[in-house]
């Protein structure tokens, strides 16, 4: 962890430097304990942001995870429950991936 | 509903062209900055449209030189008339 | 009561990888849609040159725009449009494109302009 750089916000600055342990480590900073619902969540944004190059704002979210996890989960009250706070950032964070640009 | 076009730079750019192809016949046209060499072009005249009402502003008109080169075409308009315009059309669009 | 929603419509006019208008352009749009509004999307002149397939940004150190674009249902952005005249005078058409836009003629392009509430020509 103490290799790992970090842009002021707490996002990690070398992409490829991300792996299961340094989510496990930012979730821990977020007070988050991650869990196999989350982990869906971090694999699912990771591989929209390898498609897209671009970390996906809240309303991108929600329908990426109506459209691959089915409508029950893609729901934004779903992803406030597992990341509290504006989820998509707290999403992008632990992903390892840039804050998203167009979040409010 | 007329629309307020205001283009920004000078013939090199096509803009005009750009902005005529999805204009309306009643629209305004503007030409601010750099666009002002558009009314003082007599190779852009040919192009220039029959309908719509085309302004030139006077700042950028004298801050270039232009002031005699100006075609009959063109109504040079102040700051003042700029801001009328904004108000009297529904919508204004930047060409730039 | 909810404010009855406007409509937004953002002309995208340049190419992706010399300036970064249209990547600007983009980001806008996508900023427009937090607002649960409803966004409109247009590529025209030389802007339809950021729908190409098989574009690539890695090999000049960019991110690859068009990736981006192919996000934009994702994001509630549905009316994709294309100028079917930019797209003609480039030799070019629907099948040289990297995700689904309606083609629309100038007096359509025109005519979406005057429903819209806002126009963002970039």
């Amino acid at each position: 962890m103490d290799s790992l750089r970090f842009d002021t916000e707490g996002y990690l600055k070398d992409l490829d430097a991300w792996n299961e342990n340094v989510a496990l480590e930012i979730a821990k900073q977020e007070n988050i304990q991650l869990t196999p619902a989350h982990w869906e969540i971090i694999k699912l944004t990771r591989s929209f942001y390898a498609r897209h190059q671009l970390s996906p704002a809240t309303r991108a979210l929600v329908s990426l995870i109506k459209r691959e996890l089915g409508p029950k989960k893609g729901r934004s009250v779903y992803l406030m429950k597992l990341f509290s706070g504006t989820p998509a950032k707290i999403v992008s964070k632990v992903s390892g991936l840039p804050k998203p640009d167009n979040c409010i | 509903m007329t629309t307020l076009h205001t283009i920004s730079k000078g013939p090199s750019s096509k803009l005009l062209e750009s902005c005529l192809s999805i204009a309306r016949e009643n629209d305004a046209l503007l030409f601010i900055e750099d666009g002002v060499y558009y009314s003082s072009e007599l190779a852009s005249e040919s192009s220039i449209p029959k309908h719509q009402l085309l302004f030139t502003l006077e700042e950028d008109i004298i801050a270039r030189g232009l002031q005699h080169s100006i075609l009959n075409k063109f109504e040079t308009i102040n700051y003042r008339k700029f801001v009328e315009l904004c108000t009297f059309h529904e919508k204004v669009i930047n060409w730039f | 009561m909810t404010k009855p929603k406007k409509m937004f419509t953002f002309i995208s006019r340049q190419a992706p990888y010399g300036k970064d208008r249209a990547r600007l352009c983009l980001d806008a749009a996508l900023a427009a849609t937090v607002f649960e509004q409803k966004v409109n999307y247009v590529f025209s002149d030389d802007g339809v040159y950021q729908l190409l397939k098989q574009q690539n940004g890695g090999s000049i150190g960019s991110k690859t725009l068009g990736s981006a674009l192919e996000a934009l249902d994702l994001y509630g952005i549905e009316d994709v449009f294309v100028n079917e005249a930019s797209l003609r005078q480039r030799n070019l058409n629907s099948e040289h494109l990297l995700i689904k836009t309606i083609p629309v003629t100038n007096i359509q392009l025109a005519n979406l302009i005057l429903k819209s509430d806002y126009v963002i020509n970039l």
